[in-house]
């Protein structure tokens, strides 16, 4: 299958600019923590000298993309509804932690396995409800009975 | 001599009781498992399972957790036999003759000589542990604080130098894995560090949402997003034991394969993935018909197999003996010894001979166990490879979900693996390694907290790396390999021409 180009033309050049950012971040972040002397170094002292090296090898990956003559590799995705499936996951699985501890965790591991195989891989009915049905039991016996995990009930009285 | 064989009676003693048997049976099936289906690596098998070892004692766990790792080594080579896609990274040369000879009607000799050529170099690789292990132990016992931040300075670097995509690349990560060891509170002087006030940063990240995250919840991504094609060999598998004329062609191959990968395995940044293809190029090279190679030559099945199985007991070296990680799966699993209260290094021999012998000892149990297991149950891995794909992936995220949570009880933890699961994701999508991140978060606070006693030791002066010899010439490597890339020499790659 033919993969599809995010349009990521620059794709060295974007992440330099995310390291020589966090490296600004942290840089100031890490001056407020006492910085101590090379005697008796204080909490600061470590974080700012790795974010000093982030910064510098940011600063090479900035500049070898610009000075670079062949093409840069692109970020390419198998297809766009691929693409969707996965934010589509990310959702279902920070669902997952909103709900937890209202809902009880028999509830949402069942939810869980149930939207999954609706909603991003569709399957038919009668597997779905297998599925969600077995793995949520599944885990409750394998966490909450055998390794004695204090998972939460939410409305559920086990 | 007369005290390794009383050690490794000691250590039978305690990996042969009922218990321990269960639990080194359990991590060897369940690797085999791991290394059978692709895409889901022992790193993230280690991860999801590490939550459910913390209310055993700490010798059954270790067992287990160990058992894992060779078990997958095991079990990837069916997969790349089989289906022609590597089970994980250290079964990735096995395609090229594996799957050939596979095509070939030779798929049972093929899994044959694997699985023996993996017993004969575990077994061989546990009797380099157990000698090398005590020196080892003595000379380490040398160290300071400088020695050790010279050691892992070492480690990290070796990790970038033998990465695979760009060394800048690679030096980012590893950075970025020092900086987020850095979060929480700082055990010298108790200040918070970067913890915005939240409570679950206090302690700093968990190694277990971040494993998770990058390796469990980035490669369901990644596989949904690009999916998962495989052409299962659907023919029957038969003679399973190879022939005379097998064992001829074999068995250098497997002692070069077992020695190559023991010393590989032992450097940091090797282990099992660079074993293997070094074995395979040695066997390539030494081979009267080289250019066969690729079209079914049991050599190339052979060699790579044993190598990455002795690589995998190779990087339990360090591990056991300097309390250093040597590769990503041996930084998870120093992260679970220190999770069970242990300090892996020269007094752990000392300290708990049952956690050392008896690890040491049950990973000859369980290369005995993976090659009687492996052979029968070649049928059952067949199947399992034909379960879709898209039905295991909402069972894996959610024990990723469910065993981040019961870490702490604790939803910020899961919100931290979703975040790691997008960085993982991400990563592999701008051509970033994983592993120097996770390697350099686990040494993180120990390197830190050797380079600032060394500093407080010599008064301020950073010359103590350098005048003491251990530290110096460790010192010195590290800079030397740091320093090859920018020589006007094209950085040699294997020769190995993976379609």
């Amino acid at each position: 299958m033919k993969e599809q180009d995010l349009g990521m033309k620059h794709s060295e050049l974007w992440s330099s600019l995310f390291w020589i950012l966090l490296a600004a971040a942290t840089i100031a972040l890490a001056s407020r923590f006492p910085f101590g002397d090379f005697r008796e170094p204080g909490p600061g002292l470590f974080p700012i000298l790795i974010s000093l090296i982030i910064l510098g090898l940011g600063l090479i990956l900035f500049f070898r993309s610009l000075l670079r003559t062949k093409e840069e590799f692109n970020v390419t995705v198998r297809s766009l509804g691929a693409v969707s499936r996965v934010i589509l996951v990310l959702l279902l699985l920070l669902g997952y932690a909103v709900f937890l501890e209202r809902l009880g965790f028999l509830t949402v591991s069942f939810l869980l396995i149930l939207l999954h195989l609706w909603i991003v891989y569709p399957q038919r009915w009668w597997i779905r409800l297998a599925a969600a049905l077995g793995g949520s039991l599944g885990c409750y016996l394998i966490f909450e009975v055998w390794l004695q995990s204090q998972l939460p009930k939410g409305f559920l009285p086990f | 001599m007369e005290t390794i064989l009383h050690n490794v009676l000691f250590g039978f003693g305690v990996a042969l009781t009922p218990v321990n048997l269960f639990y080194c049976f359990a991590g060897v099936l369940i690797g085999t498992m791991i290394g059978v289906l692709p895409g889901i690596g022992p790193p993230a098998a280690i991860s999801l399972l590490l939550p459910g070892t913390f209310y055993m004692d700490p010798v059954p766990a270790i067992i287990m957790l160990a058992g894992i790792y060779y078990g997958a080594m095991y079990g990837g080579s069916t997969t790349s036999i089989l289906v022609n896609i590597p089970g994980e990274t250290a079964s990735v040369v096995t395609t090229l003759d594996g799957y050939q000879m596979a095509r070939q009607g030779r798929a049972g000799r093929a899994l044959g000589i694997s699985a023996f050529g993996s017993f004969i170099a575990g077994t061989l690789g546990i009797i380099g542990l157990m000698f090398l292990a005590p020196p080892l132990i003595r000379f380490a016992l040398r160290f300071g604080p400088p020695e050790y931040f010279a050691l892992m300075g070492l480690g990290i670097v070796l990790v970038i130098f033998l990465s695979q995509g760009s060394a800048v690349k690679a030096l980012l990560m590893a950075s970025l894995g020092l900086l987020l060891s850095t979060i929480g509170t700082d055990l010298i002087s108790g200040a918070y560090r970067f913890t915005f006030g939240s409570f679950v940063l206090i302690d700093g990240i968990g190694l277990i949402p971040l494993t998770m995250g990058m390796f469990g919840v980035a490669e369901v991504l990644i596989n949904i997003e690009e999916g998962v094609d495989r052409n299962i060999f659907s023919g029957p598998v038969r003679g399973l034991f190879p022939t005379k004329e097998d064992w001829k062609r074999s068995i250098g191959p497997i002692l070069r394969g077992s020695g190559i990968g023991f010393f590989l395995g032992i450097l940091p940044g090797g282990g099992a993935v660079l074993a293997s293809f070094a074995s395979y190029a040695t066997e390539k090279r030494l081979s009267r018909h080289p250019e066969k190679f690729g079209t079914g030559m049991i050599e190339g099945v052979a060699g790579p197999e044993a190598a990455n199985n002795a690589g995998s007991t190779g990087s339990f070296v360090p591990l056991l003996t300097l309390g250093i990680p040597s590769n990503v799966v041996i930084a998870i699993l120093l992260g679970a010894l220190m999770i069970h209260g242990l300090q892996p290094g020269p007094l752990l021999m000392t300290k708990r001979p049952d956690l050392f012998w008896g690890v040491i000892t049950s990973m000859y149990l369980g290369n005995i166990m993976l090659l009687i297991l492996n052979l029968p149950l070649i049928g059952l891995w067949v199947q399992l490879l034909k379960i879709p794909y898209t039905l295991l992936f909402p069972f894996i995220l959610l024990f990723c979900l469910i065993g981040v949570y019961s870490l702490n009880s604790s939803t910020g933890e899961i919100i931290l693996m979703i975040i790691f699961g997008v960085l993982g994701y991400a990563a592999r999508k701008f051509r970033y390694e994983v592993a120097p991140l996770v390697l350099s978060l686990v040494i993180g606070p120990l390197l830190e907290s050797a380079f600032r006693h060394s500093l407080i030791l010599s008064g301020g002066s950073f010359s103590i790396f350098v005048q003491r010899p251990i530290s110096a010439i460790l010192i010195g490597t590290a800079f030397v390999l740091l320093l090859l890339p920018l020589l006007p020499r094209k950085r040699k790659a294997p020769q190995i021409d993976i379609k």
